[in-house]
């Protein structure tokens, strides 16, 4: 097996994906402690989804790029889910329902009906579910992913004191003046781009155990918000590339293949904390 | 301390990123990283390659890597010029506009995504060589790009001594 996996790993597109892998897995872990302490748990799924359509469009209108339309409509999308506050005519929840499924018909429906492409049903399949693009990466992916990983994790070592008072009382936040309103809109942002970019490693169906299962494996264990923030990166971190190497090894998705590493851990997790007296 | 790890591990994936070829070194960065590859595929780390030993075995892969490889040949086919690679796969052919064309097609695991690798059996030989259609083969191959007249897309594929190709 390490013979094996020696030889795997003198393939750079097989560096470049645990590389690109394990950043993705720590920018959302970070996001991730943010969106499920703030109750915004499925926004992964609802964004991922308008990122399905506006790649579905990408796809049709045969754009040289996708990122042109998929980056921007996901992070409109993301503002104005995160930014509607509570007097919002439409709460939080219906606006994610409404908009992740919808997206997802209107992508899907375009596709089948103008792409010319000769396996629709194996890029959709890849696209949902992300069997192997992240083996697929070009240099240039590489280092985007790269830049927008980069981005993400200095915005949370900078404003890691202020997210932390957004997240835990965002009224007191705004009496105080530390610019909640912005740091909402940065939020949303960041939310957007990685939810982009972890489309590439697990799809657009599994984001969501991306950005859940770290911080809740990690608040089963840990009770303070910086610890809690650590110990996500950690778990995210070590389960994305245990679930990539096990992948490419016995030539499973990837995708699913993350995520159920990221089940036995958190359940792992609530042994020990059910052990330890934790509840 | 705490906020700092995340930014010491970014350090580290940075570092690990200098691991070969960087990927913006050259004008034609996959070129070099693919050679590197091509060249670590066969020398398998520690043992160099035996006479006999293809440059790229696609055999010895899981279905997920072989379906990676064969897109990073599609993507930078220059690189792999020259190179001995052996595959195994479901044949099949497509007529063309002025020949036939002779295809094996691997899938990732899941099976819901293909690539088709064009061969061509050297010296003459007529549909009756292939074999049949749907058929699971193995062949060895030295891996050549060309272009048809008329037509500037860079095609690539494995040209293939007949009796290196044979029935899985």
């Amino acid at each position: 097996m390490l013979e094996t996996l020696a030889l795997y790993f003198s393939y750079p597109f097989v560096r470049y994906a645990l590389v690109v892998g394990l950043l993705i897995a720590l920018s959302s872990s970070l996001l991730g402690v943010s969106l499920v302490l703030k109750r915004f748990s499925f926004i992964g799924d609802g964004l991922s989804h308008v990122a399905f359509g506006a790649l579905a469009a990408a796809t049709v209108l045969d754009l040289a790029s996708d990122m042109i339309l998929v980056l921007p409509v996901t992070v409109l999308t993301a503002v104005l889910l995160l930014r509607s506050g509570q007097n919002a005519r439409l709460k939080g929840d219906a606006a994610i329902a409404m908009l992740s499924v919808g997206a997802l018909a209107v992508g899907y429906l375009l596709l089948n009906v103008f792409s010319k492409s000769s396996n629709l049903s194996g890029d959709v399949c890849t696209t949902l579910f992300g069997a192997t693009s992240i083996l697929t990466l070009t240099p240039a992916d590489v280092w985007a992913c790269l830049g927008l990983s980069v981005l993400v994790i200095l915005f949370f070592l900078v404003f890691y004191h202020r997210i932390f008072a957004v997240t835990f009382d965002e009224t007191f936040a705004r009496a105080a003046g530390l610019g909640a309103g912005r740091l909402n809109l940065l939020i949303a942002c960041v939310a957007a781009a990685v939810i982009v970019l972890a489309m590439n490693l697990v799809g657009s169906l599994l984001v969501s155990a991306l950005i859940v299962f770290p911080a809740l494996t990690a608040m089963r264990l840990f009770k303070s918000f910086g610890t809690v923030t650590v110990a996500a990166c950690l778990i995210s971190v070590l389960c994305a590339g245990a679930g990539l190497i096990f992948s490419i090894l016995a030539s499973t998705p990837v995708g699913a293949s993350i995520v159920c590493v990221y089940i036995l851990v958190f359940l792992a997790a609530c042994g020990l904390a059910r052990l330890g007296g934790r509840t | 301390m705490k906020q700092l790890l995340p930014g010491l591990f970014l350090a580290g994936a940075l570092a690990l990123t200098g691991c070969g070829s960087s990927p913006a070194s050259s004008a034609a960065p996959g070129s070099q990283d693919a050679e590197s590859a091509g060249q670590d595929a066969s020398s398998n780390a520690q043992t160099p390659p035996k006479e006999n030993e293809p440059d790229v075995d696609l055999t010895q892969m899981g279905a997920n890597m072989v379906y990676a490889v064969v897109c990073q040949m599609t993507l930078d086919p220059a690189a792999y010029e020259g190179q001995t690679v052996k595959v195994a796969g479901e044949y099949y052919s497509a007529p063309g506009p002025q020949k036939t064309y002779y295809f094996l097609y691997v899938s990732d695991a899941a099976a819901c995504c293909s690539q088709g690798l064009e061969f061509v059996l050297e010296g003459e030989s007529g549909p009756e060589d292939y074999p049949k259609e749907g058929a699971q083969a193995v062949l060895t191959g030295t891996f050549e790009t060309y272009t048809e007249e008329g037509d500037p897309t860079l095609y690539f594929r494995l040209r293939v001594n007949p009796e290196d190709l044979s029935p899985s």
